[in-house]
C-alpha cells in the first residue's frame, strides 16, 4: 500500500490543531522569521516548540518554511534560528534559497530540506539535480501536469509534494515581482501584494481601452485534484499539501476531514472506491470558490480563470464549534460563530467520522434562556443532540442530502 | 573590465552592431528563450557563432525560459549543440541546464539568470557547483549588486537598459480575456494594462507564455557610471526589447560614450538625458535606489 501523506497549512497554533486532529499527517508552519506569508500571524519559537510537540504526540510531522528569497541583509540570526529549530526538534525545513544546504551541513544541522515551490521545478533534470544535493523532497510546481509527475516520480523517485487544493499563483512562483513593481512590496520576502487578484483596465497599442463592460483580470480559479487522489496515490505521489496559511479553522477542518476521507476510503478498498460527488460539494461549501484541475489534466486555458472580481461570497455555513457535550442533559455546548435558528437543520462532523444532521428544536444561553435564533459570534450556547458529539467537533449549515 | 552587450540583433542590422564598440551579445534561441526581439533559430546558430568570432565580439546565449518536462530531451540536445560552439556562456534560469550540463560533461560556462539571484551565498553555493557568473534580479539595488559581487568571485551581469520583466505566467492571459470578454481582436504581442487605483501603466506580451513588463524603461546609465568609478568589474546589459530601433541606437552610442569618459560628471548628466529623450522620457530608475519592502507589518 502506498503511504501517502496529508500536509495541511496551519496559520497559527489553534490551526495546527485543528489540521491534526481533524487528519493532516504533517503541517506546515512560519516562524517570525525568514517565511513568505509575512502578514499571517506565524509562529513565535515557543508556539513552534508546542506545535511539534502536539504533533508529535498525534504522530503528525511539523516542517517550517524558511522560504524566502534571501537579501545580503536577511542573513543575521538565520544559523541560531536553524540550530533552534533542530533543537526542538522540526522535522523539515521547507526552504528555496540553496546555500542553506551548505549551511546545514558546514553547521552540522540535522533538519531535513524540502525544496520549496518558489523553486518552481518542473522537470526531473531540475529534480536529479536538487537530489544529489541532498534534498529530501521537491515541492513540485504547481503548473505540473499528470506526465511530468509520473516521470518525475519514475525517473528519481524522490519525495515529491504536490499541490492537491488551493489557491493558483497565475505566474510562475519565485519569479513574480509584479508585488515588488505595483505595490513596492517584495514578493520572494513575503509582501506578496496578490496583484493577480486585481481588476485591470486593458489597452491596446493606440491606447484604445478594450475593456468596455468586463475588468481584464488574469486571476486563476483555485485548484482541486480530488478526483484525480487515486491516480495521484498510485503514482507514488509521497505528499498531498493543502494551500491556505492564512485560511480559518473551519476550512482547515473542512478540507483536512474531506481530503483524509478520500484518501483512507481509496487506501482501504482500492477496488471499490468510487468518487462521490458529496466530497466535491463539500469543499466548495467551504471555500466558495471554484475550483479546476488547472495544469494536471491539461493545459488551463479560458474556463480555468476569474473574470469578474472574485465570483466568492462570504461563508456563512459555519455555525459553530462544540465546546463539550452534557452527558446528563443531552446537550451540546457551543461557540456560535453564524447565524442560526430554531427549526433550522444543522449538520455536525467531526475528526475521522461521518457527518449527520440534527433538527434544532430549541436553543439556550448561558443563563439557560431560550432563544429564538443565534445571532451573536462567540456566544455560548446549549441545543439539545440525542447523539453523543466530541469537543472540537463543528457545526454548518446542513447542505447536503 | 566593463563589458556592454546587447541582444542579438535582426540580420539587416548585423554589420552596423559588427562594428559598433559594444563587447558582445546576448542571443535567445527559438524555443527556448524569450522577450527578445529577434529569436535565433537553433540551425542558424554555427554561422553566426564564425561571424563572431572574426569579429572578435562575445557571444552570450540565454536560455531564460522555464522547461517543462516534456521539453528535456530537446534542451539536452540543444545544450550538445551549444558546447560545440564555444561561445562565452550559457545564461540560465532552470536547474535543469546545469545538471545536464554536468552530467554530460559538456564544455559550457554557465551564468545564473533568475529572479531568486539575489545573495552571494547562493551564487557561491552554485559556483561551487559549476557556474561562473550571475544575472542579478531586476529587484535588487546597486548597493546590493555591488555588495554581491565584491562577495562572490563569480562574474557579475546586470541590465541597466531596458524594460524590466515583472513576472511570467504559462498561461494564454490576453487571448483567455479576450474569449470571455467577446472582444474580436487576434491578440498581437504587446498591449498595456493599468492598475485602476494608480493608473499607472504595464505592458503585457502574449507569446508562448503571457509576460508582463513595468511601463518605463529602466535608465540606469549613472548606475553605469557608479560602477566604473568603483571599479566593480561587471558586464552590463542594454536591452531593446520592445524599444524603437532608432532610440536604441542612441542609447547605445551614450552608454559606450559613457565608458570611454566615465569621471566628467555633466557629461555623464548629459549621455543620461540622451538616452531618457530618446526613451521619450518615458525613463526610470526602476529598483537600482530603491528597496522593496517585505513586511506589511512588523509581527517579531
Amino acid at each position: 500500500m502506498n503511504k501517502v501523506e496529508l500536509l495541511a497549512p496551519a496559520g497559527d497554533l489553534e490551526k495546527l490543531k485543528w489540521a491534526i486532529m481533524y487528519g493532516a499527517d504533517a503541517v506546515y508552519i512560519g516562524g517570525k522569521k525568514f517565511s513568505l506569508r509575512a502578514n499571517a500571524t506565524n509562529f513565535t519559537i515557543e508556539e513552534i516548540k508546542e506545535g511539534v510537540k502536539f504533533a508529535h504526540e498525534h504522530n503528525a510531522k511539523v516542517y517550517v518554511t524558511v522560504n524566502i528569497i534571501f537579501h545580503e541583509e536577511d542573513f543575521d540570526g538565520l544559523i541560531e534560528y536553524l540550530k533552534e529549530l533542530e533543537r526542538i526538534k522540526v522535522d523539515a525545513i521547507i526552504a528555496s534559497d540553496l546555500f542553506i544546504i551548505d549551511l546545514l551541513k558546514e553547521e552540522n544541522i540535522n533538519l531535513e530540506f524540502h525544496l520549496s515551490t518558489q523553486a518552481c521545478t518542473l522537470n526531473k533534470e531540475a529534480v536529479k539535480f536538487y537530489q544529489k544535493e541532498g534534498v529530501k523532497r521537491v515541492v513540485l510546481a504547481r503548473e505540473s501536469s499528470r506526465e511530468s509527475i509520473k516521470n518525475i516520480i519514475e525517473e528519481t523517485n524522490i519525495d515529491t509534494e504536490v499541490f492537491i487544493h488551493g489557491a493558483m499563483c497565475t505566474c510562475y512562483s519565485g519569479r513574480c515581482m509584479l508585488s515588488n513593481y505595483m505595490t513596492n512590496r517584495d514578493s520572494n520576502r513575503g509582501g506578496c501584494a496578490q496583484i493577480c487578484r486585481w481588476a485591470f483596465d486593458i489597452f491596446d497599442e493606440y491606447k484604445t481601452k478594450l475593456n468596455k463592460n468586463i475588468d481584464f483580470s488574469i486571476a486563476p480559479k483555485d485548484l482541486s485534484l480530488l478526483k484525480f487522489i487515486p491516480e495521484l496515490i498510485d503514482m507514488g505521489v509521497k505528499s498531498f499539501k493543502i494551500e491556505g496559511r492564512m485560511k480559518s479553522i473551519y476550512y482547515i477542518a473542512t478540507l483536512v476531514s474531506v481530503y483524509r476521507r478520500v484518501i483512507d476510503r481509496y487506501l482501504e478498498e482500492k477496488e471499490n472506491y468510487k468518487y462521490n460527488k458529496n466530497d466535491e460539494i463539500e469543499l466548495y461549501r467551504c471555500a466558495n470558490r471554484q475550483t479546476t484541475d488547472q495544469y494536471f489534466d491539461k493545459f488551463p486555458g479560458v474556463d480555468e480563470q476569474y473574470y469578474i472580481g472574485r465570483e466568492e461570497n462570504t461563508n456563512q455555513d459555519f455555525l459553530g464549534v462544540i465546546l463539550d457535550y452534557d452527558k446528563n442533559t443531552k446537550e451540546i455546548i457551543l461557540e456560535q460563530r453564524n447565524f442560526f435558528k430554531v427549526g433550522d437543520i444543522i449538520n455536525i462532523f467531526g475528526p475521522r467520522k461521518e457527518s449527520f444532521n440534527i433538527k434544532v428544536s430549541y436553543i439556550k444561553d448561558e443563563n439557560n434562556e431560550l432563544l429564538d435564533c443565534a445571532r451573536h459570534p462567540k456566544e455560548i450556547l446549549r441545543i439539545p443532540c440525542e447523539k453523543e458529539v466530541s469537543k472540537n467537533d463543528l457545526i454548518r449549515v446542513k447542505f447536503l442530502g | 573590465m566593463n563589458n556592454i552587450i546587447i541582444p542579438f540583433p535582426e540580420i539587416e542590422n548585423f554589420k552596423f552592431f559588427m562594428e559598433n564598440e559594444i563587447d558582445g551579445f546576448i542571443m535567445g534561441i527559438d524555443g527556448f528563450s524569450e522577450n527578445f526581439n529577434y529569436l535565433v533559430k537553433e540551425k542558424n546558430l554555427k554561422r553566426i557563432c564564425e561571424i563572431l568570432k572574426e569579429k572578435n565580439k562575445k557571444l552570450y546565449i540565454t536560455l531564460n525560459k522555464v522547461c517543462f518536462n516534456d521539453k528535456i530531451e530537446s534542451l539536452r540536445i540543444l545544450l550538445h549543440k551549444i558546447s560545440k560552439l564555444h561561445v562565452n556562456a550559457v545564461l540560465f534560469t532552470d536547474m535543469a541546464v546545469l545538471n545536464i550540463v554536468n552530467e554530460d560533461n559538456l564544455d559550457i560556462n554557465l551564468i545564473w539568470d533568475n529572479t531568486l539571484v539575489t545573495n552571494s551565498k547562493t551564487i557561491n553555493f552554485l559556483q561551487k557547483r559549476g557556474i561562473e557568473g550571475f544575472l542579478c534580479s531586476f529587484e535588487l539595488t546597486i548597493d546590493e549588486y555591488i555588495s554581491i559581487v565584491k562577495n562572490t568571485n563569480c562574474k557579475g551581469f546586470i541590465k541597466l537598459f531596458g524594460y524590466s520583466k515583472m513576472a511570467t505566467s504559462s498561461r494564454k492571459l490576453v487571448s483567455n480575456y479576450f474569449e470571455y470578454a467577446k472582444i474580436d481582436k487576434n491578440p498581437k504581442r504587446k498591449y498595456y494594462f493599468k492598475d485602476k487605483k494608480s493608473k499607472d501603466d504595464y505592458i503585457i506580451v502574449e507569446s508562448d507564455n503571457t509576460n508582463f513588463f513595468s511601463g518605463k524603461i529602466l535608465n540606469g546609465l549613472l548606475e553605469y557610471k557608479r560602477l566604473i568609478n568603483e571599479n566593480i568589474d561587471t558586464t552590463i546589459i542594454l536591452d531593446d526589447y520592445l524599444v524603437p530601433e532608432s532610440s536604441f541606437y542612441n542609447v547605445i552610442e551614450a552608454f559606450v560614450a559613457l565608458r570611454n569618459s566615465p569621471n566628467d560628471e555633466d557629461f555623464a548628466q548629459k549621455l543620461k538625458m540622451v538616452v531618457d529623450s530618446n526613451c521619450y522620457n518615458n525613463t526610470y530608475n526602476g529598483f537600482l535606489n530603491k528597496k522593496t519592502i517585505f513586511k506589511v507589518k512588523n509581527n517579531e
